[in-house]
């Protein structure tokens, strides 16, 4: 069974998401990772179809999902239902809940799991070559990572998310700095699980940590 | 880390986005940000598209931005108000 990763790279959010991703996602979930400029509509439509998971970060609105330089890679009524059908859905994105998210599950998906408004974050732009070391973006992103993980072990939907929503609440709890301790609430707050809350995949092998960081591909225009 | 500072400006946050509200709001984060320790480039960020505010914006531009936008002025106001 495969799975698609859909990890645009082109600015500090998605920099700073995707980072995360693939530094802590990537080497369990493949063949098939669409990183950066391969972040594109057809590739995304084309190869998810045969995979049972789909991880994809970027940026949202109520009925869009964008890869690359915002080019729309799922948008409401217009994708074939096989490219979400019977599958697992994490998407790390804006507001796609409201609309993209219920459609997924009314053409097949078995679940999604997003977030009604905007997903918001603090990064230390600092990082940008090396996202996934930043330590203020990690509060907010390690508990969604923590959660993929939790999928790729064979966890429920259910049991992922609330593994998220624990993690919000832990570093909420943990951090003295208000401004993150807000964004973490919002993104508890807003988070959306929809479909089947014991829908689960096949788990994939575990991968002793640490793995050496992946490379950053420097886009020429950031 | 700045409670009094916090409140502060989550009470100007939750007045009608005007231009007086947004230029108090403005004022109140520049103190708050005063409160923040330096050594870092702390910048707000999302994943929103077409939302009618930058994606992107460095914690010491804040201010500015919720003085003339009243789109990441409502934004400030819902985040805040989820502490």
């Amino acid at each position: 069974m495969t799975s698609m990763l859909a990890l645009p790279l082109y600015d500090l959010p998605t920099r700073s998401s995707s980072g995360f991703l693939l530094r802590w996602i990537a080497p369990r979930m493949g063949p098939v990772q669409l990183i950066s400029i391969l972040d594109t509509s057809g590739a995304f439509q084309a190869l998810s179809v045969p995979s049972d998971i789909i991880v994809a970060t970027g940026h949202g609105n109520p009925d869009i999902l964008t890869g690359h330089k915002e080019a729309v890679i799922l948008r409401v009524g217009d994708y074939d239902p096989k490219v979400v059908a019977g599958k697992v859905l994490k998407f790390l994105s804006c507001q796609t809940g409201n609309q993209l998210g219920p459609d997924t599950i009314n053409n097949g998906a078995l679940s999604y799991a997003g977030y009604g408004a905007d997903y918001v974050w603090v990064v230390d732009a600092d990082k940008w070559m090396t996202p996934w070391s930043d330590e203020f973006a990690a509060k907010s992103i390690m508990p969604v990572v923590d959660s993929i993980n939790a999928l790729l072990d064979g966890e429920t939907a259910q049991t992922a998310f609330d593994i998220e929503m624990e993690g919000y609440t832990r570093n909420a709890d943990l951090t003295e700095n208000e401004l993150i301790r807000s964004c973490l609430k919002y993104n508890r707050n807003n988070a959306v699980l929809l479909g089947d809350p014991e829908a689960r995949v096949k788990p994939r092998p575990k991968i002793t940590m640490p793995l050496p960081p992946p490379p950053i591909i420097v886009p020429v225009n950031l | 880390m700045a409670q009094q500072e916090w409140e502060i400006l989550k009470e100007t946050l939750r007045q009608p986005s005007s231009p007086h509200g947004r230029e108090a709001a403005a004022k109140a984060f520049s103190q708050y940000e005063r409160t923040l320790p330096a050594g870092s480039k702390p910048t707000l960020v999302s994943l929103g598209l077409g939302q009618g505010y930058p994606n992107a914006v460095p914690v010491d531009q804040i201010s500015e931005e919720l003085k003339k936008n009243p789109k990441f002025f409502e934004l400030m106001h819902e985040i805040v108000e989820s502490d």
